[in-house]
Parts: C-alpha cells; structure tokens; sequence
C-alpha cells in the first residue's frame, strides 16, 4: 500500500476495468432508472403543488409508505456497519473484497431514508424544522441528530480506507478527463503513503469502526422510539428497539447480497467475491433471520395474549383481517423462503443468496408497512378506524427513490472502484506470510 | 421572561447544531492529522511489517 506498484496487478486492472470503460448496458440501465426517477421528482412536483392531502394522508392515517421507506432505507445502512465495522474491528479477512460495496450502501440508504422525511414534510422548506423549532423531548429531534452523526461517521467511514486508492488512481489513471483526475488529486488529501501516514489512516479507520457501532444502533434504537413513545395500539412496546436493529442488520445483509453479487456479475470480480464470502455471510443472514422471527414471535405472542381492546383489532387486522396477506408475505419472505435455501451449504451460493436476499428484501420492507399503517387505522383516541390504501404519488416517489438508490450506487462506482484494492492486496500478503509463520511458530516449540 | 430564551424549540436547536458541528470538526481535524503525517526519509519506514510479520 506504501508505494504504489510499477505495474498494475490482475486485482488491479479488474476493479479499474469498469472506470475506464463504458459499455452500452450501462447506458440503457442508467437510462431506464434514470426514467423511473424522473416520474418519482415529477410526482414529488405535483405534492408540493397540490399539497400533500391529495395523497391522502390526513388523521388518523398521517404516516404511509414514506415512513415505511424512511425506515426501510435506514434499516439497509446497517450494511456498512455490520459487515465493514464490526468485522473490520474482529479482524475477520474475508471481509476486505466487499467492505466498500457495504460503506456505500450505507451512505446512499441513509441519504434516501433522510429524503423520505423531506417529502413526508409536505413542504421542501420544512427540513428547516427540526433545526429551528424542535423540541428535545421529541424523540424526533434524537432521531434528527442521531442520523445526521451517523450519516457523517458513515461518509468518513466509506471515504478513509478510499485515500490509498485515491492516490493510485491519482498516479495510474493519466488519461482520464480532466474533472476526474482533479477529483482523484483533491480526495486523495495529499496521501504519499509513508510508514507514519499509513499508521495513522489505521488508527483513524480503527477509532471510527469502534465508534460508528453504537451510532449506529442508537440510530435504529431511535427510529423505533418515534413509534414507541405514542400511545398508538402496538407501537408502544418496549421490544421495538431491539426488533428494529434486529430487522436493519437483517435487511443491510439482504442488500449487501443483492448489489454484491450484480456487481460481481457485471464487472468480473468472481476471483475476489468467492465462495468464503457467500457462505460466511450467507450463515449471518440465516441467523439473523432466526433472529427476526424471534423477536417477532415475541411481538405477537405477548400481544395476543394481554388482549387488550386496542392491541388486540391491529393484531386481529394483521393475523386474519385485511392486512393478513401481506402478513403472511413477510413471514414467508423473511422465515420461510431464507430458510429454504440458506440452511443448506450448497444454497449459499451467489444465485441462492441473490434470491434469498431478494425475498427478505421484499419480506423486510412490508415488515416495515405493518408497522407503520395498521396501528394508524385503529386509532385509540376516539376517531373513527380508517382505511389506508397508497396512492399513486406515493407509489411513484417510492419507485422513483428506489431508482435513484440504485442510480447513485451505480454512478458512484463509474468513478471510484468497487474493491478496496489495497485491503485486498494487504489481505494477499497476510495469506501469503500466514504458513510460514505458523511453521516459525512451531519450530520454536 | 427567561422562558423566551431557553424554550424547548431554542434547547433542541443548540443540541442538534452542538452535536453536529463537533462531530465535524472532530472528524475534519482527524483528516487533517492523516495528512500532515511527517515524510519518512528512512528506507525501512517505506515497507511497514504486517500483523503477523510482527
């Protein structure tokens, strides 16, 4: 990592591949989720004309489907925590090739989660709010600064162990335009790379890693007390904290699994992104499934058995009334389709994984929906029960930011690579020293 | 008349701005410390032992 090398590796001119090269696919696909962005920003248009009572969103509904992206995209961004922090701080070496993918998952969820409280807002000059007029016993001003330190801990977090790569590619790529070898010079932060400056990027790296965990669980923590701290019918629970972070590390695995393996796929990284990776993390997201439907269990269970008035017609609206299809889609999503193929080694593959993250994906975010709506269409404070069913402004902002999620990952990784390459080269070395110096070690004994 | 001063908005306000704008000069300092690592004129500074070569 010192110095860089004379001549590019393998790792090397494969991860540099896709930023020196555009081919036509890449075009059509930046093309087609730039279109279904483009219809969400129009339909985000609208509502701030019209105002946001022509989605319908009035008492005792007020929350939708932007709370339930909101706490979707939050629940992803534990992907970099989780696989890059807390396996970066266990020193876990099969880590290294797609810690970056994870920190950038993080960074984008974050700023797709944070914009669905914008458009929630109704107003694009209400963001000002929670800096002018929030109150510190809301939990939505923890909420407010919990987010705002962890989505800068995350861009730190996804932005240091990038400046040794920076500077490679500040040195390597002469021939790209212009505007990127200045982007190159100016992230690079005037890295030479010497023993003493390699020292103190680990330590920051290190400090960061041990100190973006616990933001990282009070942001979720908080999240779920925005729901917790009303009297509204299964919110009020004590469960919700833990069941959220459960949920969110569940979700960034499923995630991190999705985008891993297209961008395996699309740009050739079947030598690093292997086997190990699969199956190791393959094994985190069957127990953190196992994890969820504890908790969920748990949830349902104490609820069902208190029977309280209230409790009792959202857990009956859930289980059997009109919300029990997508009840039953999230235990199949998220118990019984992961279980199907992860329990076995050989569905812990990159197609196994793909669909299995893809169902817990889906499972998770209606997860999400049954928390937030059903609870709202039976209001305890004497209006009458409603009925919520999502407009199409909604539908389109939703689709149009799950695109844009998708548009920035992509864009993102045009010009920075996808594999941290001197981790990964670092990670070579260690292989390499490793039996040798077992065998010192035993002849020694 | 103090109320007018140290409301709860006013309170909340100071926490959020406080909370981010150390964090930010925290994290911007620790950049400027990686940068302004000293340049290692010894040869043997320039190939760093591995955890296990340690």
């Amino acid at each position: 990592m010192t110095s860089i090398p004379t001549r590019e590796s393998e790792l090397e001119r494969t991860v540099l591949e896709p930023l020196r090269r555009t081919p036509t696919g890449f075009y059509l696909v930046i093309a087609g989720l730039g279109l279904v962005m483009l219809t969400g920003v129009a339909a985000l248009f609208n509502q701030w004309y019209l105002g946001l009572g022509m989605t319908g969103l009035n008492r005792p509904v007020y929350w939708g489907i932007y709370l339930t992206n909101f706490v979707f995209f939050i629940g992803i961004s534990h992907a970099g925590t989780l696989i890059s922090a807390i396996l970066r701080v266990t020193q876990a070496e099969w880590r290294r090739p797609i810690t970056r993918i994870a920190e950038a998952i993080t960074f984008f969820a974050l700023i797709l989660g944070l914009l669905q409280i914008w458009i929630d807002m109704g107003r694009p000059e209400r963001i000002l709010f929670p800096f002018l007029f929030g109150r510190f016993q809301s939990p939505f001003l923890w909420d407010f600064t919990c987010v705002g330190v962890y989505l800068m801990s995350s861009m730190l977090y996804l932005y240091l162990p990038m400046i040794p790569d920076l500077a490679r590619m500040r040195d390597r790529m002469t021939d790209a335009p212009r505007w990127r070898r200045w982007l190159y010079t100016l992230m690079s932060f005037g890295w030479h790379g010497n023993a003493e400056q390699r020292r103190r990027l680990e330590v920051a790296i290190g400090i960061i890693a041990i100190v973006i965990i616990p933001v990282a669980v009070s942001v979720h923590t908080v999240v779920s007390w925005i729901f917790g701290m009303t009297m509204q019918p299964m919110w009020h629970s004590t469960i919700l904290g833990p069941y959220f972070v459960v949920g969110a590390i569940f979700s960034g695995i499923a995630m991190l699994f999705v985008f891993m393996t297209l961008v395996r796929r699309a740009w050739h990284f079947e030598k690093w992104i292997g086997p190990k990776q699969y199956n190791y993390l393959g094994l985190l997201l069957l127990v953190m499934s196992a994890f969820w439907g504890y908790f969920t269990l748990a949830e349902f269970l104490t609820t069902g058995y208190a029977t309280l008035t209230h409790e009792t017609e959202v857990l009956h609206a859930k289980l059997t009334g009109e919300y029990a299809p997508a009840f039953w889609i999230m235990v199949v999503g998220n118990l019984v389709i992961p279980f199907a193929i992860l329990v076995r080694r050989n569905g812990r593959t990159p197609v196994g994984t793909f669909f299995a993250s893809l169902s817990i994906l889906v499972g998770m975010w209606v997860e999400r929906f049954l928390i937030v709506a059903p609870s709202l269409t039976r209001p305890s404070l004497g209006l009458l029960p409603a009925v919520y069913t999502p407009s199409l402004t909604e539908v389109a902002i939703t689709a149009g930011s799950l695109a844009l999620f998708a548009l920035l990952f992509l864009l993102f990784f045009k010009v920075f690579p996808a594999i941290s390459v001197w981790e990964v080269e670092e990670g070579e070395e260690v292989d390499a020293i490793q039996p040798k110096a077992r065998e010192l070690a035993h002849a020694a004994d | 008349m103090a109320h007018w001063f140290f409301d709860t908005p006013t309170i909340g306000s100071i926490i959020v701005f406080a909370v981010a704008i150390s964090v930010f000069i925290a994290y911007f300092r620790m950049l400027r410390w990686i940068q302004s690592a000293p340049p290692d004129s010894r040869p043997e500074a320039e190939t760093p032992k591995t955890d296990v070569e340690k």
